[in-house]
Formats: C-alpha cells, sequence, structure tokens
C-alpha cells in the first residue's frame, strides 16, 4: 500500500541549520567510514504521486532513490545537492532569503549552466528534509497579482489590494511573512490568464461583486497558490476558478485544486480542495451559444495532453470533470475565455459569471 | 589388314594404320617423378614466389636433418643439445635476368655418401615412417632443383658429411631433359662441418618481391626453433636469429600405421614388403606392421572377416544398414517408444530380416548416435543385430595359420583383410609421432618477438582422425606492440608439423575455420572474419602425413576433427583472451571514472570543510582513497 509523505510547513531558521548539519555530518560519517556517502530522495516524477481520493489532493508517494557520491550515474546530482546544502546553511545562518537564480549562481559551472538542474535540486532537498521550500528560505520570484478589497500587512507596509491602482498588486515571493488584516470579500474569482483579469478589472467587476480577482498568469507559482489556500483556510472565502476550455486550462484548475505531481510534497500546504471550476467548462460553449467561428480545433499535442489527463484518477473518477474532459476530446474542440466576446465585451462579466455562480453550475 | 591403305580425301600421302596408331601412341611411356613434378603446382609457378619455395623447402630440410642429428646425439650420448645452425645465403648472379644463387647449408645429420643418388630423386627423401615431420613429401626440394634447372640451365650441388664419414664428398646432379643425371661425384677436400649438408642452386626470380616472405619465414621458424641458429645471407649481409635455448622439439618416434586408416593398396605394398623379407603369418604381421593390434584384435579379426565374408555372399551391405538406422531422425524420435520403433525399425530395414527388438534395445540404450557405423558394434553385437548364429557363418577364411603369401596369393583375401581391418574398433593411435613445440618455447619464441601485453595458450590433447593422431597448439597474443591495422595474413600465423605456411592463406583449414568463429563473443570482431583487435592467433597442427592442400604445402587440407580442434582451441584461447580485453576496458572505464570522481570529490571536500569545519585535505584523501579503492586500474590489481 503506498502511503503519503507528509512534510512540514514551517522550519525556524534555527531548526533549518541543525537539520542541514546533521545531514553534512552524516555525509562525513559516511566518508571516515569508508562508505559510500549519499542521500535518500523521494521520487518527485510521474511514478511517486498518492492520490488521496476523499480529500482530493495529490500527496507525495513513498517511493524514494539514493544519490551517492561513488555511483558515477549519480555523483554529480550528490555534490550538486551538498552544495546547494552549504549555501542554504550560509542563507539561513545569515538568516536572509534567497531566490532560486541567486543559487544558481553561486556556482553556474557546477549545474552545468543550466538553472533547472539547482531549480530542481532545491525541491529535492525540501522533500528530502520533509519541508516546504519556503521553509529552506528560498524563494521563487512570484508572478501572481491580485486585485480586490483585501488588507495586508508585509513588515511595515500596510495596504489595501483595491487601492493599488489596475494593476493590482503583485504578490509577494515572502507571502508566509504576510500578515492578512482584513478582507471586504465575498469569495475569490481566480482566472487563467492576465487578458481576462484586464477585462474584469475594467469592468470593476470586483467592486460590483465584492470579490478578489486573482490571477497566477498560466501555471501558478507557489506564493500565488498559498495566497489563495490561506484565503480559502484563514478567511474562509470559496475560491472558483475561470480558465479556458482547453486541456491546459483544465489542468491548471486542477492544480489550484488539488496540486500536481511534481510539487506533489507541497500540496498539503498548496492545494485548495474545494475550489470550484466554473468555466470555461467544454459543456458552456453549447450552452452559451459560443459561436463555431470562436471556438478552434484542437492539436495532436492538445489531444494526447487530455488523453492522459484522463487518465488521472482525480479525473477519472470525478464522474462531472471527466464528462466535461470527455466531450472536449469527442468535439475535438477548444475556446478561450475571450471567445465569450461574440456575444458583447461584457458578456462574460455582465451574464456569463453571474449566471454560473447563481444557477451553481460549476464542477 | 594391317597393310590396308586408308583413302585420303585431301589426296595427301597415306601411311599404314600401324604407322597412324604408333604415332599416336608415341606419347605413351613410362614417366618420372621429375617430369610429373613439372605438371603439378609446387609452388614455383610464379617469380615472385620461387625463391621463397626454395628458402622453405631447403630449410624445412635441414631443420629435419638437425632434428635427426639430435636424435643420433641423443642415441649415443643421451643428450640432444649441440650447436646448431642454418644458413640460407642468396646473392644476385645476374640482376638483368634475376638469376640468383641460393644456398643452404646446415649442420644436420647428412647424407651418407651412397645415398645421395636416392635423396636426390623426387620422393627420395620422403619420410615413410609414420610420425610428424617438416618434409614428409620428399618431393620439395627436388622441386626446386627442377626449376632451377629449367630456368637457368644450371645443376643441383651437394655437398655433405655424416658424423662418421671420414671425408666430405660432392655431387653435382643434372635435372635437364626430364631425368636426373649424376654429373660428378667426388671427395670434397675442402674445409667442411663436421657433419651437414650444404646444397646449392641457381634460380630466376624475383627476390625483392619474395624477401618479405622469406624473412617473415626464417623468423617464424626461429620462434619455433629457438635451438637453432638461423642466419640470412643477402649478398653477403646477415640477419641472425641465434640459437636461445637448448630445449629442442621433443623427437617424434615412428608409430605404426593404425589399421582402421589403411586402404587396399597401401595394405598390398606391406605384404608384399613383408613377403620379400619372409612370409609369416597374419597374426605376426599384424602385430608387427600396425599400431594397437593385440592377440585380442586378431582374434575378433577372424572372426569378424567371415561376418564381412557372410554378408558379401549375401550381397547385404550391413555398413549401409547400420548407418541407416544411426542417422535417421525417425528413429531417435522413438528412441524412448520401444513398440513404434520396433514397428518403424521394420518398414526402415525391410531387405533382411534383422533381430529388431535387439536393434530398438542398442538405439534406446544411446547406442546409436548419428556417427556410428559398423566399427561401434563388436562381434557379438553384430551377430545378434543381423541374426547371425554360429552356423550359419562360413569357415573361417583366416586362421592362425594363414600366411602373407597366402593371402598376396588372392586378390579377395586382401580386400577381404583390408575390409574387415577397416570394420572393426581399435584404441587411438599413439600419440609419440607427433612434434609439439613444447609449451614454453611456443610461447617465449612468439612473445620475444611480437611483445604483445597479453598472450594466452591452449594445447589441446591428442586426438585422432583417419587413424593418425592430431594435435593443434594456439597461442593468441593482445595489444603491446602489435599493431591495430594488422593485415589478415598477420592476424593469423599458421604452423603445420614446425614449419610457418606463408601462402595460399585463404583455402587452408586454419583459415576457414577462423573465419566461422564469432568473434564477438569475445569482443575480438565479427563472425566471417579475422578479429579486428589487434590479435595475433599462431595456430600449429602437427600430425603425422598430414595432408597439405599441395605439393607445395602452404595450405592445411580439410579435414572435419582438424578444424573442430582448431576451432576448439581458438575460442579457448580467445575466451582467455576475453577476460584481458574486458579488464582493459574496465580499467579504462575505471581510470576515466577516477578523474571524474576526483574532481567532483575536490567540491566535496570543500563545501563539508566549510559547512563542518573540517580539514579539506583530509576529506578529499579520505576520497581519493575509496575512489581508488573501488576503481582498481591494471596494475592495481591482485
Amino acid at each position: 500500500m503506498r502511503s503519503k509523505t507528509i512534510v512540514k510547513e514551517e522550519l525556524p531558521a534555527k531548526e533549518l541549520l541543525k537539520s542541514i548539519c546533521s545531514i553534512a555530518e552524516n555525509v562525513l560519517k559516511d566518508i571516515e567510514r569508508r562508505k559510500n556517502p549519499g542521500f535518500e530522495v523521494p521520487n518527485r516524477g510521474a511514478g511517486n504521486f498518492f492520490y488521496d481520493e476523499k480529500s482530493d489532493v495529490i500527496y507525495l508517494g513513498s517511493k524514494k532513490s539514493s544519490r551517492t557520491f561513488h555511483s558515477v550515474a549519480t555523483t554529480t546530482a550528490f555534490t550538486q545537492m551538498l552544495f546547494v546544502l552549504s549555501v542554504l546553511q550560509e542563507t539561513a545562518e545569515k538568516k536572509k532569503h534567497l531566490t532560486k537564480r541567486e543559487i544558481y549562481y553561486q556556482d553556474p559551472e557546477l549545474f552545468n549552466k543550466d538553472q533547472d538542474a539547482s531549480d530542481n535540486l532545491i525541491e529535492d532537498i525540501a522533500v528530502t528534509m520533509g519541508v516546504t521550500r519556503p521553509c529552506l528560505r528560498v524563494v521563487a520570484t512570484a508572478k501572481g497579482v491580485c486585485i480586490g478589497d483585501l488588507t495586508l500587512r508585509e513588515g511595515k507596509d500596510k495596504f489595501n489590494c483595491s487601492g493599488l491602482g489596475r494593476g493590482g498588486w503583485s504578490v509577494s515571493p515572502f507571502i508566509d511573512e504576510v500578515d492578512i488584516v482584513d478582507c471586504g470579500a465575498d469569495y475569490v474569482l481566480v482566472v487563467e490568464k492576465d487578458a481576462a483579469l484586464i477585462r474584469l478589472v475594467e469592468e470593476d467587476f470586483h467592486k460590483k461583486n465584492k470579490c478578489l480577482l486573482i490571477t497566477g498568469k498560466g501555471q501558478p507559482d507557489i506564493a500565488t497558490r498559498r495566497l489563495i489556500r490561506r484565503l480559502n483556510k484563514e478567511w474562509k472565502l470559496p475560491v472558483y476558478v475561470l480558465t479556458d476550455s482547453d486541456s491546459y486550462g483544465m489542468q491548471i484548475c486542477s492544480s489550484y485544486k488539488r496540486g500536481s505531481i511534481s510539487l506533489s510534497f507541497e500540496s498539503a500546504y498548496l492545494a485548495v480542495p474545494s475550489a470550484r471550476f466554473l468555466g470555461l467548462l467544454p459543456s458552456d460553449l453549447d450552452k452559451f451559444k459560443v459561436p463555431k467561428a470562436a471556438r478552434l480545433e484542437m492539436t495532436e499535442w492538445d489531444i494526447k495532453k487530455a488523453q492522459t489527463m484522463l487518465e488521472y484518477p482525480w479525473i477519472k473518477n470525478n464522474k462531472r470533470w471527466y464528462s466535461e474532459l470527455k466531450l472536449m476530446i469527442d468535439r475535438r474542440e477548444k475556446a478561450e475565455l475571450q471567445a465569450l466576446a461574440k456575444h458583447g465585451i461584457t458578456f462574460m462579466t455582465d451574464v456569463y459569471i453571474p449566471t454560473k455562480l447563481e444557477s451553481g453550475d460549476w464542477i | 589388314m594391317e597393310q590396308l591403305l586408308l583413302t585420303d580425301i585431301a589426296g595427301k600421302q597415306k601411311i599404314s594404320r600401324r604407322k597412324a596408331e604408333d604415332e599416336i601412341h608415341k606419347h605413351i611411356r613410362l614417366q618420372s617423378a621429375e617430369e610429373l613434378l613439372k605438371r603439378v603446382d609446387t609452388g614455383f609457378g610464379q617469380k615472385a614466389r620461387a625463391p621463397f619455395q626454395a628458402v622453405a623447402e631447403g630449410v624445412q630440410n635441414s631443420t629435419d636433418a638437425i632434428d635427426k642429428a639430435r636424435e643420433a646425439l641423443l642415441k649415443s650420448t643421451g643428450s640432444d643439445d649441440y650447436d646448431a645452425r642454418i644458413e640460407v645465403s642468396i646473392s644476385v648472379v645476374d640482376r638483368s635476368r634475376d638469376e640468383l644463387q641460393l644456398t643452404i647449408q646446415d649442420n644436420g645429420i647428412g647424407i651418407p655418401r651412397s645415398k645421395v643418388q636416392i635423396i636426390v630423386r623426387a620422393g627420395g627423401t620422403g619420410t615413410i615412417e609414420y610420425k610428424a615431420s617438416r618434409s614428409q613429401q620428399g618431393v620439395g626440394w627436388t622441386a626446386a632443383a627442377i626449376y632451377a634447372s629449367q630456368s637457368t640451365g644450371k645443376p643441383l650441388e651437394i655437398i655433405s658429411k655424416t658424423f662418421s664419414e671420414k671425408q666430405a664428398h660432392r655431387h653435382v646432379y643434372d635435372y635437364g631433359k626430364g631425368k636426373v643425371t649424376k654429373l660428378a661425384e667426388e671427395t670434397y677436400e675442402s674445409e667442411f662441418l663436421k657433419h651437414g649438408t650444404g646444397m646449392s642452386i641457381n634460380m630466376i626470380g624475383d627476390y625483392s618481391r619474395a624477401r618479405a616472405n622469406i624473412l617473415e619465414f626464417i623468423k617464424r621458424m626461429a620462434a619455433i626453433h629457438p635451438y637453432i641458429s638461423f642466419v640470412l645471407k643477402e649478398n653477403g649481409t646477415a640477419i641472425e636469429y641465434p640459437k636461445r635455448s637448448g630445449a629442442g622439439i621433443p623427437i617424434p618416434k615412428p608409430v605404426p600405421p593404425h589399421p582402421n586408416s589403411v586402404d587396399i593398396g597401401q595394405l598390398k605394398d606391406m605384404l608384399a614388403l613383408q613377403s620379400r623379407i619372409r612370409s609369416i603369418s597374419l597374426a605376426g604381421f599384424l602385430k608387427r606392421n600396425f599400431c594397437r593390434i593385440g592377440e585380442k584384435g586378431v582374434k575378433d579379426l577372424l572372426e569378424r572377416s567371415s561376418i564381412l565374408l557372410y554378408f558379401d555372399e549375401r550381397n547385404l551391405f550391413a555398413g549401409d544398414i547400420i548407418k541407416r538406422v544411426a542417422q535417421s531422425s525417425k528413429v531417435q524420435e522413438l528412441k524412448n517408444d520401444p513398440s513404434k520403433l520396433v514397428a518403424y525399425l521394420k518398414t526402415l530395414v525391410h531387405e533382411v530380416e534383422i533381430d529388431y527388438e535387439y536393434a530398438a534395445q542398442l538405439v534406446s540404450k544411446g547406442k546409436f548416435n548419428s556417427n556410428l557405423n559398423i566399427r561401434a558394434l563388436d562381434n557379438e553385437e553384430l551377430k545378434k543385430f543381423f541374426k547371425l548364429s554360429g552356423d550359419a557363418l562360413p569357415k573361417n577364411i583366416f586362421t592362425e595359420k594363414t600366411t602373407v603369401n597366402m593371402i598376396l596369393s588372392d586378390d579377395n583375401k586382401v580386400r577381404l583383410l583390408a575390409e574387415t581391418l577397416r570394420s572393426m574398433s581399435f584404441p587411438s593411435p599413439p600419440v609419440d609421432s607427433l612434434m609439439p613445440v613444447p609449451d614454453e618455447t611456443f610461447v617465449e619464441g612468439f612473445v620475444t618477438i611480437y611483445k604483445p601485453e597479453k598472450y594466452t595458450y591452449v594445447k589441446r590433447n591428442p586426438t585422432s582422425t583417419k587413424g593418425r593422431p592430431v594435435q593443434v597448439q594456439v597461442l593468441a597474443m593482445y595489444g603491446g606492440e602489435i599493431p591495430d591495422n594488422l593485415k589478415d595474413h598477420d592476424k593469423l600465423i599458421r604452423v603445420a608439423n614446425c614449419t610457418p605456411l606463408l601462402y595460399e592463406f585463404g583455402s587452408d583449414i586454419i583459415t576457414q575455420t577462423a573465419r566461422d568463429i564469432d568473434w564477438s563473443i569475445y569482443k575480438l570482431g565479427k563472425k566471417g572474419e579475422l578479429p579486428v583487435l589487434p590479435v595475433i592467433f599462431v595456430v600449429h597442427v602437427t600430425s603425422p602425413q598430414l595432408k597439405y592442400l599441395g605439393v607445395a604445402k602452404q595450405a592445411v587440407g580439410a579435414d572435419d576433427v582438424i578444424a573442430d580442434e582448431i576451432k576448439l582451441a581458438l575460442q579457448a584461447a580467445s575466451r582467455k583472451l576475453r577476460q584481458h580485453v574486458s579488464l582493459m576496458e574496465r580499467s579504462e572505464q575505471f581510470s576515466k571514472a577516477r578523474e571524474f570522481l576526483e574532481k567532483h570529490a575536490e567540491v566535496v571536500a570543500l563545501t563539508l570543510s566549510k559547512m563542518l569545519k573540517v580539514k579539506k585535505d583530509k576529506v578529499y584523501d579520505l576520497l581519493a582513497a575509496e575512489i581508488r579503492k573501488r576503481r582498481p586500474v591494471v596494475g592495481e590489481m591482485k
């Protein structure tokens, strides 16, 4: 029986240092005893996730692989990992934060001039130590935006996200150090892309409907997902997601809701299982009479991706998700949110979203 | 009748029928062996090869003469070691017509004055003993002399002396006009060796083109014969391979022919030879002239001959019937089902009623494999198989009292005796007649010349083929000073009865067998060709009366047993070599991996020193030691 790996959400700098030191000491001990020093790293690949049906969340599985010094295949990975640990140690000692890119630039040569290598190692270390990445004091640049009646405090700054102009608040990479002081919204509306957000802001949708508008600009970063989870957990705000009607959009919605396979070890800390997929559902295309001319034919890649998703247990076992995805595949049609604009540019804000919310037409 | 004239349409002069027939039959006359030699390929067909062939023939004779001298020395003194030496001198006499003078001189046993006139004839030196020797046919040097005479008109000169002769003697023979003519025989007054022979001929030949193979031949001869000094003098300049060891090749003992190997003609000759001396009993004749026949053999033979006679009288081909049963795949299929097998045997053998139940029994006992022939069944089994009762057998045609003359006077008896000998099973022939190169000599001789980094050596146990023993030795040499881009000729050094073979590479059974091996199994190359890695195989085949492809003796003829032995030896040597090749590959990988790991060890040591405030060098040294221990390279392994 597979089991899930649970990670810690918080780790003070002192404990982090202790933890890193003990790893390094074990390595040294192995070297002194003429053993093969190594790390046991949980796999983060497609083969090692644990889908918890009850909570509808994707967790990390229990498979591990070892990276040892004396096996040529893993020597580089071992050395790099040890090096990253030393960088993390230094950062923690100084009580600073580092971005992934800064870690990479400590020694690009060692990472074979490939930032993906160092980025992955950071996730590997987090998962090996059983903590979330922010615990390691590594921040990823956040790209999300939030607009609406939300009062926040970060350090000495206190501000409301509705008063920052039409650009809204850029989600802070140090999201866990941001306090949510007050919230005047009734729900969160997450949109996949910037374009849809601009339309909603233009129409003052957040003001008219007392909601927070958030976008992760495509595949969401951790800070944005963490913000949404905190709003959902700490302020009990319902979360609705609007994406394009294609496999990519559904995948994004799913990762907001259940977490993703590659970051499955952080699901517990990021996922919003109660999030609702509002649209654009494949069945909406007919329901809202989206003209044929505004629909696009799915590419081979789209179909392949959709068919793979169909096999995921969280879709296969979810009748409505399954039937919507199946419908998409059968029709071989996709459409962007902007397709609704064929009925007039305010159709989405004036008709589509309110209708869906009122009738509870989400999945 | 005899005077009958033929009408000729053209009106030409008519001759008598007798005269016409005489003219037609004029060419029929006794042809001498020397004349015959001109008609077969003796290796003297090409100017570029002729000098090589002459050197090869002469040096082989000289080496045999030295071994005979060793034998005489051993028998008279108990030691066979002396300063044996062969000197080959080649000088260009007339550059415009490529005329060479070739002299080969050895301090071997020498030829007694009275025997020179036999030696000079084709076949004269050929051994009629059944033991391995280099020059077994006795035609090689004669062929050289004939070629020399044909190409330059000049005669053969021989100077020789045996140890016991008081003075050396000189002989001159001419090989022109299709016969051998003695031009001179005299006492040689000048100084000569204590014993030995010098032979000299003048021949036309392209020495510059033959030279490489001559050098290679002498080099390889020297490798095989470290107890002989070889000297090659070219227009006075000498290349010498000095004697390196006192250990000679064991002197083979003659072994009489194996009874299974003689045919009718051979048997008749042997009987005739015996008859000229004294007509003795059949039992005495068999025991004296064949190996592996004892009292029991003779007794069995007497009965066996009457069984065979019984078959003859009934036109029954017993051997064929046995082969038919042995080779039937259906019979093998039904091996474990006696009732079906009996039924099938009845359809298979229908011309005569045999004991089907007994035959089935023999089959299920595994006695009948596909190689089986009549030899595998002894007299009792044979009688039972063919349902012969003692009464049915004809009276013994041979008895204890039958004499050689009685057999010789009746061709049927000769034939029956030959057939009987071939139809019986005798133990394998003894191996004393072989001349394997001693292991150390074989290995050192080649290894010191070719300087490989690794060699493996395999010596097969002697076995026999067609009544003759045969033994194969293989030396595989790899890497070191052996170049990568060897030509096929140089990848396989063929040696037969201690003589290197240099021509007719492709048709030799050794080459063909080597090409048939799947070298990929040994990481040396692939099937269908010779290995591609820098590896040289030396293959030595020794057997008395070894069958060559031609009179030039440059290629061993096809023989299944010899081919199998060569194959097994090559494979065994390659298997051993493969371990080394893999080791080298791994060592190479290991040293690359070491470099890679050491680079990373530096980073690890530096990182740990920073993290834990430990000494960087100490960590590095520990890691580096472990890296070396885990990945040993050649030289560090036990």
